[in-house]
């Protein structure tokens, strides 16, 4: 299946702060996580990807197209929600359907009005008086009510409990039930992408570092704890990064299972997103 | 035209939440104009102080879109920039045609009903040509200036120019002696032409520049 | 039907999720010829990512369990059970040998298989 989102060579110099050539690549019916550190560049590759800021160099195509010639086609078909960015908090749900209605031409009422009564928010209430999962729940709730094809979330469950966080999680598995759906989501937490993400993208300091489907990192990638005396022996190419700890070495590895024929290791542990994150920050080679 | 109707309506609909304020200035406004009528010819100040207030209640949306970011999240619907800024030109320009509508009626019935002063047309039609000239010039100075620092940076900036040319154009006033303006009389029917051509130039030259300032931002 | 994931196993989730099809095939409480959810449905009752829900159902295809029928949906395969469960006793009979030969060749004993046999299968079923 052709393929959703592409960005090729993406770069973008801030004084203080560099995008690096940033290349993606999403099909369809599928969760990419977009993990890194709050700064990363995160919320800069959104704004590119949406063309909300002026790239210096890059090439971006949504659904195929380019933003030169179709940005208003290719919006009507994008659900975004940003981060501390949304309508003016005097508004209720209510008034944003009216104003909906004008500016999606899919806008559809009875399944705004619908998500509203599932997830219990009410319509007449205003969005200050709204607790933050509740207005986050708002704003994937408009985000989705013009049927868009692919969801771009910027960071939608930090600040949120854990109930709240998995309701969101159950809505990105609904809305991938369509296989011509996608969904790009960033975050800092990454266990809330470690169950449902088909994809990750690890962005650092400007710069993709590594782009995997989950299961294989979660699945092979593993996690060698060992003395330095074992470290010695291990060589360079068996592993990707390395942290020399107080009491010990932590090394990242991309293939577990090969790793345990060749070295006799003690520990090696299955990796969570954050692990993988740390040692490739933090780690050296 | 959809895009201008939508955003034309969110800018109404958060100015709702206004209306106690705004229905509250009014009416002190009223009671101003009331107290003032007994002793001078309101007819000119009145429709004016009207069209002000509108203006400034239609220029307070940019600080509610600034306050909620909601001009970031705005850009990712199915939008122009163009489109976002001649929405707000509707908004502002409409906030003072809608002033000065209010402000004819006042201005007419006020006198009317106090002092039982038929209106004068002439007299007020002028001034609510005068008063359109000079929000026009204010607002197409304030709009661009608010795209380039923003509602609450500009805010202060905007008073200092505006003071500045209140400052100048008195001292021009003051210092320039009477010159004798008669001549001009011959011309007089012009005016209200000239006056109408210069509020679409200042419009115009204006939201050229909102978008120049507004294509290049990165909100 | 029943799918239990344990996200502290070591164990990848594709294959606790594929073994536990595989054993309610293999128990006969999925009969041949019964439609299975479909991957997305799957994964999202299972609240598990479409791919390693499609990674599992692509393992049970190629080992035969499962048949999909394009735009249709997924059956338990109406291929022989037992005729599953034979080929599954000859890998196991050809491992058994290997590991019989190996021993033979070190010199361990029966017993000593036996006793690493019974470790093992305990240790598997924790």
């Amino acid at each position: 299946m052709s393929e959703i989102l592409s960005v090729k060579n993406l770069s973008k110099k801030y004084d203080l702060f560099e995008l690096k050539n940033i290349n993606l690549s999403i099909p369809r019916g599928v969760i990419v996580g977009f993990i890194g550190e709050n700064g990363a560049g995160k919320t800069t590759t959104i704004k590119s990807i949406l063309n909300m800021i002026n790239v210096d160099t890059g090439d971006i195509k949504v659904f195929g197209n380019d933003y030169k010639e179709k940005e208003k086609d290719i919006k009507e078909k994008i659900g975004v929600v940003l981060d501390n960015s949304f309508f003016s908090e005097q508004l209720t749900p209510s008034d944003i359907n009216k104003i909906m209605k004008f500016l999606y031409k899919e806008w559809d009422e009875k399944l705004f009005i619908q998500y509203l009564n599932d997830f219990k928010l009410p319509i007449e209430k205003m969005i200050k008086e709204y607790s933050s999962g509740m207005l986050m729940k708002l704003k994937i709730t408009v985000a989705l009510s013009h049927h868009p094809e692919l969801l771009i979330l910027d960071e939608p469950t930090s600040g949120l409990d854990p109930i709240a966080r998995s309701e969101i999680l159950d809505i990105f598995l609904d809305f991938i039930q369509n296989e011509n759906h996608s969904i790009f989501v960033s975050s800092h937490i990454t266990s809330d992408l470690e169950t449902v993400a088909d994809y990750i993208v690890f962005i650092n300091k400007g710069e993709i570092i590594l782009s995997e489907e989950k299961d294989k990192l979660l699945d092979d990638y593993g996690i060698v704890r060992c003395t330095e005396d074992e470290f010695i022996k291990i060589e360079k190419d068996d592993y990707i990064k390395y942290r020399k700890n107080k009491f010990d070495y932590e090394l990242l590895i991309a293939d577990r299972n090969n790793f345990k024929t060749k070295y006799d290791v003690k520990v090696i542990d299955k990796p969570t997103l954050d692990e993988i994150m740390l040692i490739y920050i933090k780690g050296v080679k | 035209m959809n895009s201008i109707k939508g955003l034309l309506i969110k800018d109404l609909l958060q100015l709702k939440s206004y209306k106690k304020n705004f229905i509250l200035s009014t009416l002190i406004y009223l009671v101003l104009i009331i107290l003032e009528s007994k002793n001078s010819n309101i007819g000119n100040t009145g429709p004016i102080m009207i069209m002000f207030l509108f203006s400034i209640y239609a220029m307070a949306t940019f600080n509610y879109d600034e306050k909620s970011k909601s001009d970031r999240y705005i850009l990712t619907l199915p939008l122009t920039r163009r489109e976002i800024i001649l929405s707000k030109y509707v908004f502002c320009i409409s906030s003072v045609l809608i002033g000065a509508f209010f402000g004819t009626i006042i201005g007419i019935l006020i006198p009317y009903l106090i002092n039982n002063i038929k209106p004068n047309f002439d007299s007020i039609s002028s001034t609510l040509l005068g008063g359109m000239v000079a929000l026009s010039f204010i607002q197409s100075i304030q709009i661009p200036y608010i795209y380039k620092y923003g509602a609450e940076k500009g805010r202060l900036q905007i008073y200092l120019v505006m003071m500045v040319i209140v400052i100048a154009l008195t001292l021009i006033y003051m210092l320039v002696p009477e010159i004798d303006l008669s001549f001009l009389d011959i011309y007089s029917h012009l005016i209200p032409i000239i006056g109408i051509i210069l509020i679409l130039l200042n419009y115009f030259v204006s939201f050229k520049i909102s978008c120049k300032i507004y294509n290049k931002k990165e909100v | 039907m029943n799918i239990i994931i344990s996200n502290s196993s070591d164990k990848p989730i594709y294959k606790q999720v594929k073994e536990q099809i595989k054993n309610e095939i293999i128990t006969n409480r999925l009969k041949p010829g019964d439609q299975l959810p479909s991957i997305r449905a799957l994964a999202k009752d299972l609240g598990i990512s479409v791919i390693t829900t499609k990674n599992a159902y692509i393992d049970l295809e190629r080992e035969g369990y499962i048949e999909t029928i394009p735009a249709k949906g997924t059956y338990v395969s109406n291929k022989n059970i037992e005729l599953i469960k034979e080929d599954q006793f000859k890998k196991i009979e050809r491992l058994i040998e290997t590991s019989i030969s190996i021993a033979k060749i070190c010199g361990i004993t029966k017993e000593d298989i036996n006793s690493i046999f019974n470790i093992l299968w305990e240790d598997n079923n924790e």
